[in-house]
């Protein structure tokens, strides 16, 4: 066909050689296809207003004498979308499209591809290489750093943990405020699922293990492109769901026409640990004994191995207060964060084969990730499968079907406020103690105290398996039966089964009970969506001028989310995990299910391609209402102007857009709310795991601790935005500019209530919160040389939230159970989120007050915000070098100013004395003074300490300074506060192409090779004192932001690939 | 025109799919995880369990730090031994008497109460035990309102005068006894789900009139002698014969069903060693209930923590088996209690023979229930009072001891000032606290909250 194709240009060019013109001045160039990133020979190259003309070589090169540099040069290739160039420079290098590309077409809402400059709200496009080039595993981290609007949070560098996005920040308090993720039109499950039994009493995002957010199943290799719909205005059509903005993942399909294409990828990466917090090394476990001498001891089980048993012979401590260790005979300091850690490696193999008929295009890829963490035995596999086709059943009908099946496995590590957690045994263990040999021979843990686990041995040992097996796609018909109507019915479904298992070794500390006598916990999680949709499309133009579009459809939607927990402990075989060989069980279930369908209407118009006008409405019903009112109403306007269509401007002046939205979209309430219920509690208080039910054989209900409401609404975020797009010197300067203001009404939110009442929340359409922001994102093009390329594109992103309201006599609400000391807050006239707990006494002068009797300064009474996890701004930049025809080198930048984090890991080390400041122990360093005034030593009834006015000039020791102000030992949370802002270097990525010469029969086996390396976070800058601020304890399973407490550490990785086109 | 005409065509479709909606919609909206009724063994069976669970957790922890039996020696005990007692701590106590216990005995109360009034009458006993828990912790609290959020749609109770509250306890308790010496024909189900005394109304009875005593015991510095009279009254009416008379928390040796003192030592090992004063006396004195009391320290001897925990003794002895195993039970009110109200009341109401007679009796008793045998040594010197050498000062301290792991020992505490305790000298406050903060919970969103910060403040049982 190619070959037909180029016969025919030709043709056309031996026609046109007839003609020839005098000429003066010669200029070379290349020509590229940039689809393929290949030379494109046979293009012809005009010189304008004359029969002046040439063709480009099998090189894409070409040469051709033009009567001066004010000559237009216009290049044309069947298929492909016409350039002029002015011939102003000796060597010009040009870029053929596709047909239809260069209008900048985007995929929006519903699938519905519209062209960039009619939308009057703002979207972000990444394209599949950008995506493919961040060396990222997840379709979500892969867009860290690159759209404005957009916030990114790793939960850690382990395999598969989760990653979590925010759009223009959080628009609901306590709900889901993950985007909806949208592959190829139908809406998919990113859920990150944290397994607990009903009778688990906390957070179980706390502690346990780093759950993947299951958009992890497709492989990035995948996509095509990406866009980012931000705001209600843009995701509006998706309804109650797109109160969060959306994400429209589009696949890679095969090409009508193009013969058959074959891809082979391969990449190696090595990990390291980027960051971990400073320790000292200098002193041995121990404490201070009744005479403040440093003691050592360490835990020895006694003859049984294995702690809390009578013949223990010490449990040994967990603070490293002890004696020097260089002093003390027998000990010696060991390195265990260099023991622990190891080199992970990554290999990625991706093969695909792409093509099409007349009649057919298709595309088949499959897919091998095969990683082994930082962390030992912690690792991730994913296996994809996926085809794409498409049939032309007539000239008029099309049906398509796209499938992918993949299976993830992974072993993660224990992560967090856990016994048995990585960092947690990891980060306190003394430097006297040496982490190697971490079993005894009985296969009981070996460990330097006896509540807490070895991590090696809980690395093992302890480990957490997930298989996921999940199948998606779609099918769908396009018809058009007249030239102005077009007729598309989708159907798509995700189903995923994610069996899980959690043992804990017999002797390890993980257990829920913390009996040691071994626990094996099974999950079966299963989800399964439906999604079909139905979009009929009529056009009308009314005159040369006007044009019209108007999309009618319906959408039908079902969620069904179950997990079947069960739990066997005290296990009498070791090594051996079936529930069949544990004497305590338990089980518990839960199911969520979620129905919708809608009616919606998208009308658009626009006059001379110059004002464009888009109104929207969804109506939409739920079955998270109550029967009686169950429908809601979703409308959107926006409004684009091309001003440079209408106004005739300089000449280097190329473009410019203002745009204008407003709409309104919804957030769902959770299932189930609209009731109170009856539950089986649990009883805890916050130190103890607690009881619960079955209880010496009885079964327990009491009423719910929620009051249910039968009068819910849905969360309304109503946004507003405006924005221009601006582009100067032929494209080689850009700006896009937005400025949102967007505003949740009627949150839903468990909103406290006097537990004296018998309830401790209600839940009610209540809340109020805004997010107002600028996103702005740069391009230019500084050099452009025949051998060398500069690009810089930029973004900037700052979103200021704040809580308007949450309900009446409520001043702030915890918007996920945390711990007892910090937690995640919604406070009215803070930003969402911040980060809330106990706080120093301070005089009118902000000066803290101290004890005179310790030292050490009064904690106030009352609890307070302590700064928003969120950050000021987001940068990010990206200059792309391009040197020589086949050498491409990027690097991205990314910065973030602001954003707290509450270092409970560093609060504990200090407590125990771990440290590296805490080293400062002895001689000149042993006491310290601490910054503030006196107090008079009088307290107020109300807690509140009376301060006097002489400078603070107690003296505590070490002990006292970093246990009980630096630490958690009494410490307000206040202290351990610190600021994430960071500059990273997040990706340098550097491509060499090597394009292959047919052989003598003019045949190529490889068209070409592509050699490629990428670094992730080769550099990273900031103050924090603790792991790689890109970091979250709880995941993107959870609102909670900015908490480290022992979390699993970031890492920098190297990837080296190769990819041939055959 | 034909793009009208679609669209009418179109839009018929559409009605036509979504008349099957309404069901498509309902069918979805049915939980499947929670029912919307309980039964009333269930019911029970959660307000036993909650009460377990205030009984042995925090409450438990905090008094016997406070009135030292315990020393707290790292965490979150520290603050506590520092008498650091913030407005956040307390609010897992508050739910777990307010919403695990009130609510549901109301609920009980409502939907099956006047056709079992055996179910009925437990619950209001577990009530009575839980306001008394709650207002001798936090001093006036919610009673009339508390609990009706659900029946009266009431969020902001009104809190209630602790002298109001001891009235009403005493009405409640007789309703109570009313209810369960109803016939047994009366119920249409016999109770389920009762794990402390097995649905005997009987054995309820007698804790009912136990408890008219503990709460007109209390009133001992209100009204000394009413209280003492009242107290004797129902402690004859309720008869008890011995410690199977006990009402007690139960446990199992499930995880989730196990001891919480156990369950705090397995996870908060090393916060809470036995309190230095506490030990101290025991060996002084040769108790033999000290090994059942006390685990063996790091030493193998007995020890006890300062009550300073700046001087904490990490390796002192912790919680004993006889409180500290996985399925011991937590005694709530008791036998051996009601020897010492017999005591001190008697001793208030000038009986001082009597008291003598009821002291002797109750640490014979306490010694037998812990070590299972009578100590004669120990009985000789202390068991052996008589009219002139009883007093209140021995009466409470033999209380102090028999009652460990109470929180009705730092009630005592405050009514009597014995034992005589020095407070942690390095306290954030110039004493040994005497209330609890209010719950943040109610500070926040109850309007009618009674706000008490200072943890020196006293309440108005606690005018000595």
């Amino acid at each position: 066909m190619k070959h037909f194709l180029r016969k025919g240009n030709f043709l056309i060019a031996f026609l046109l050689l007839a003609a020839t013109a005098q000429a003066q001045k010669l200029v070379k160039g290349k020509i590229i296809n940039e689809a393929e990133n290949s030379p494109l020979p046979g293009a012809i190259i005009l010189e304008k207003g004359t029969n002046n003309n040439t063709l480009s070589n099998l090189n894409g090169e070409f040469e051709i004498k033009v009567k001066d540099a004010e000559s237009i040069l216009v290049f044309s290739y069947v298929g492909m979308e016409t350039r002029e160039v002015k011939a102003n420079r000796e060597f010009i290098s040009v870029n053929m499209q596709l047909k239809g590309s260069l209008k900048e077409v985007v995929v929006t809402a519903l699938g519905v591809s519209r062209e960039k400059k009619a939308l009057g709200y703002a979207v972000s496009e990444v394209s599949g290489k950008e995506l493919v080039g961040s060396g990222e595993a997840n379709i979500i981290q892969g867009l860290a750093g690159k759209v404005a609007g957009v916030q990114v949070t790793s939960s850690g560098g382990t395999p598969g943990a989760s990653s979590k996005i925010n759009i223009r920040g959080n628009q609901t308090f306590t709900g889901n405020n993950q985007p909806l993720i949208v592959v190829d039109g139908i809406p998919i499950d990113n859920t990150t699922f944290t397994s607990s039994g009903a009778d688990n009493p906390y957070n179980g995002n706390l502690q346990g293990v780093q759950n993947s957010n299951r958009a992890l199943d497709i492989n990035p290799d995948d996509i095509e492109s990406v866009t980012v719909l931000k705001g209600p205005a843009a995701a509006a059509l998706y309804g109650q769901r797109a109160g969060t903005g959306a994400i429209l993942y589009t696949t890679k399909k095969g090409k009508y026409k193009k013969g058959i294409g074959v891809t082979f990828s391969s990449s190696i990466e090595i990990q390291q640990v980027n960051k971990l917090p400073k320790l000292q090394n200098k002193y041995a476990q121990g404490y201070l004994d009744e005479n403040g001498t440093p003691t050592y001891a360490t835990a020895d089980p006694g003859p049984d191995k294995l702690f809390d048993t009578p013949d223990d012979v010490d449990y040994g401590v967990s603070s490293s207060w002890g004696p020097e260790i260089s002093k003390t005979p027998g000990l010696q300091s060991f390195d265990n964060n260099k023991s622990f850690f190891n080199t992970g490696q990554n290999y990625n193999n991706q093969l695909s084969i792409d093509g099409g008929t007349e009649t057919t295009m298709y595309r088949f890829s499959i897919s091998n990730f095969n990683s082994s963490g930082v962390i030992p035995n912690s690792k991730l596999n994913r296996t994809t499968v996926r085809l794409a086709s498409e049939h032309k059943l007539t000239d008029k009908i099309k049906v398509g079907t796209s499938i992918s099946y993949s299976n993830t496995k992974s072993t993660k590590p224990q992560n967090g406020s856990n016994l048995s957690g990585i960092m947690l045994g990891l980060l306190r263990m003394p430097a006297s103690y040496d982490i190697n040999n971490y079993e005894y021979d009985n296969g009981n843990v070996r460990t330097y105290f006896g509540l807490y686990d070895n991590p090696l041995y809980t690395a093992f040992k302890n480990p957490f398996n997930d298989n996921v097996n999940r199948v998606f796609g779609n099918t769908y018909i396009n018809a058009d039966p007249t030239k102005w109507l077009n007729i598309t019915y989708k159907v798509g479904i995700d189903n995923y089964s994610d069996q899980r298992r959690q043992v804990y070794h017999k002797s390890s500390a993980g257990d829920d009970n913390t009996l040691r006598y071994g626990q094996v916990n099974y999950d079966e999680v299963n989800s399964f969506q439906t999604y079909s949709d139905l979009l009929v499309t009529g056009k009308k133009n009314f005159g040369k001028d006007i044009h019209t579009s108007l999309i009618l459809g319906n959408n039908i939607w079902s969620s069904n989310f179950s997990s079947v927990f069960s739990r066997g402990r005290d296990l009498i075989i070791d090594d051996f995990y079936n529930l069949g060989n544990s004497i305590d069980r338990y089980a518990s279930n839960s199911n969520d299910r979620i129905r919708t369908y809608a009616g919606f209407y998208n009308l658009e118009a626009d006059w001379k391609s110059a004002i464009f006008l888009t109104l929207t409405g969804r109506k939409e019903w739920s079955s998270t209402f109550n029967t009686n009112k169950n429908s809601f109403f979703y409308p959107s306007a926006n409004v684009s102007i091309v001003i440079n269509e209408l106004v005739k401007l300089p000449s280097w002046f190329d473009f410019f857009k203002v745009r204008g939205a407003i709409a309104q979209s919804g957030i769902s309430p959770s299932p189930y709310k609209n009731r109170t219920y009856y539950t089986q509690p649990f009883f805890a208080d916050g130190f103890t795991n607690g009881n619960s039910f079955p209880f010496l054989g009885q079964v327990g209900y009491g009423i719910s601790n929620i009051k249910g409401s039968p009068n819910l609404l849905p969360e309304r975020v109503l946004g507003k935005e405006i924005g221009t797009e601006l582009k100067f010197f032929r494209g080689k300067l850009g700006f896009d500019v937005t400025y949102y203001n967007q505003k949740t009404v009627d949150i839903l939110l468990d909103k406290p209530v006097a537990p004296s009442s018998g309830f401790k929340r209600e839940y009610v359409n209540s809340g109020e919160m805004r997010n107002q922001g600028w996103e702005i994102a740069i391009t230019a093009t500084p050099v452009e040389r025949k051998n060398f390329k500069w690009t810089i594109s930029g973004t900037y992103y700052r979103n200021r939230s704040e809580v308007l309201k949450l309900a009446d006599g409520v001043k702030q609400l915890d918007i996920e159970e945390a711990f007892e000391d910090v937690g995640s807050f919604a406070v009215v006239g803070q930003p969402y989120g911040t980060l809330f707990g106990s706080a120093w006494q301070r005089n009118a002068d902000g000066k803290l007050i101290i004890d005179p009797s310790s030292g050490l300064p009064y904690i106030d009474p009352v609890r307070k915000a302590l700064g928003s996890p969120f950050p000021d701004f987001l940068a990010g930049l990206r200059n792309s070098f391009t040197i020589g025809q086949n050498f491409n080198i990027s690097f991205l930048w990314d910065f973030r100013k602001g954003g707290k984090i509450w270092n409970g890991t560093y609060a504990r080390l200090n407590r125990l004395g771990r440290t590296e400041e805490s080293g400062n122990r002895d001689g000149a360093n042993a006491t310290y003074v601490i910054d503030g005034v006196l107090g008079t030593g009088t307290v107020n009834p109300d807690g509140t300490a009376v301060a006097g006015t002489a400078a603070n000039n107690v003296k505590v020791s070490a002990y006292d300074y970093f246990r009980s102000f630096k630490g958690d030992a009494g410490g307000a949370v206040e202290e351990q506060i610190q600021d994430g802002s960071w500059a990273r270097l997040r990706e340098v990525s550097a491509s060499y192409r090597l394009n292959f010469k047919p052989n003598a029969a003019g045949k190529k086996i490889i068209q070409y090779l592509d050699f490629n390396f990428t670094a992730i976070n080769l550099l990273l800058f900031t103050k924090y004192k603790g792991v790689d601020p890109e970091t979250s304890l709880t995941g993107a399973g959870s609102n909670i932001q900015g908490f480290d407490y022992f979390n699993n550490p970031g890492v920098k990785t190297f990837t080296f690939g190769i990819r041939a086109g055959f | 025109m034909k793009t009208t005409k679609h669209t009418i065509i179109y839009t018929l479709l559409l009605i036509v799919t979504l008349s099957g909606c309404k069901k498509y919609l309902e069918d979805a909206s049915v939980n499947p995880n929670d029912p919307q009724k309980a039964t009333p063994g269930s019911l029970l069976a959660n307000i036993e369990v909650a009460t377990f669970s205030n009984t042995s957790g925090n409450l438990a922890r905090r008094s016997g730090i406070i009135i030292q039996q315990l020393a707290g020696t790292d965490g979150q005990m520290i603050q506590l031994a520092n008498y650091q007692i913030l407005e956040g701590d307390v609010t897992n106590e508050w739910v777990g008497i307010y919403n695990n216990v009130v609510i549901n005995c109301n609920i009980m109360n409502a939907d099956f109460g006047g056709k079992n009034p055996y179910f009925n009458g437990i619950a209001k006993v577990l009530k009575a035990y839980n306001i008394g828990l709650a207002t001798t912790n936090w001093g006036d609290v919610p009673f009339t309102d508390a609990g009706k959020g659900l029946s009266d749609d009431n969020l902001a109770p009104k809190y209630d005068t602790q002298q109001s509250i001891y009235a009403s306890l005493q009405t409640l308790l007789s309703d109570a006894i009313t209810d369960l010496e109803k016939p047994a024909e009366a119920n249409d189900y016999f109770p389920s789900g009762d794990f402390i005394h097995g649905g005997d109304p009987a054995k309820w009875i007698k804790t009912a009139w136990l408890l008219k005593a503990r709460y007109a015991n209390h009133l001992s510095q209100r009204n000394p002698s009413e209280s003492a009279t009242l107290a004797l009254q129902y402690l004859e009416n309720a008869g008890l014969t011995g410690t199977s008379d006990d009402a007690n928390a139960v446990f199992g040796e499930k995880g989730n069903e196990i001891n919480q003192w156990y369950a705090f030592e397995s996870s908060r090992g090393g916060y809470i060693r036995m309190g230095a004063y506490f030990i101290d006396t025991l060996i002084a004195s040769n108790d033999p209930r000290l090994p059942f009391y006390a685990a063996q320290d790091d030493s193998g001897n007995y020890s006890g923590s300062n009550v300073d925990p700046g001087l904490a003794n990490i390796s002192a002895s912790a919680v004993g088996s006889y409180f500290g195993s996985a399925s011991s039970p937590a005694p709530m009110a008791t036998y051996v209690e009601a020897l010492f109200i017999k005591a001190e009341a008697n001793l208030r109401a000038g009986n001082n023979s009597e008291a003598a007679t009821a002291y002797n009796e109750a640490v014979m008793a306490s010694i037998l229930q812990v070590t299972g045998a009578p100590d004669a040594v120990y009985e000789a010197n202390f068991a052996a009072e008589t009219s002139e050498s009883v007093s209140l000062s021995k009466i409470m301290y033999q209380k102090y001891v028999a009652l460990f792991t109470q929180n009705e020992v730092w009630t005592d505490w405050r009514r009597t000032g014995f034992p005589q305790l020095e407070p942690n000298p390095s306290g954030v406050v110039n004493g040994i606290p005497r209330i609890l903060p209010t719950s943040q919970d109610e500070r926040l969103y109850n309007p009618n909250a009674v706000n008490v910060t200072n943890v020196l403040n006293k309440m108005w049982i606690d005018a000595n």
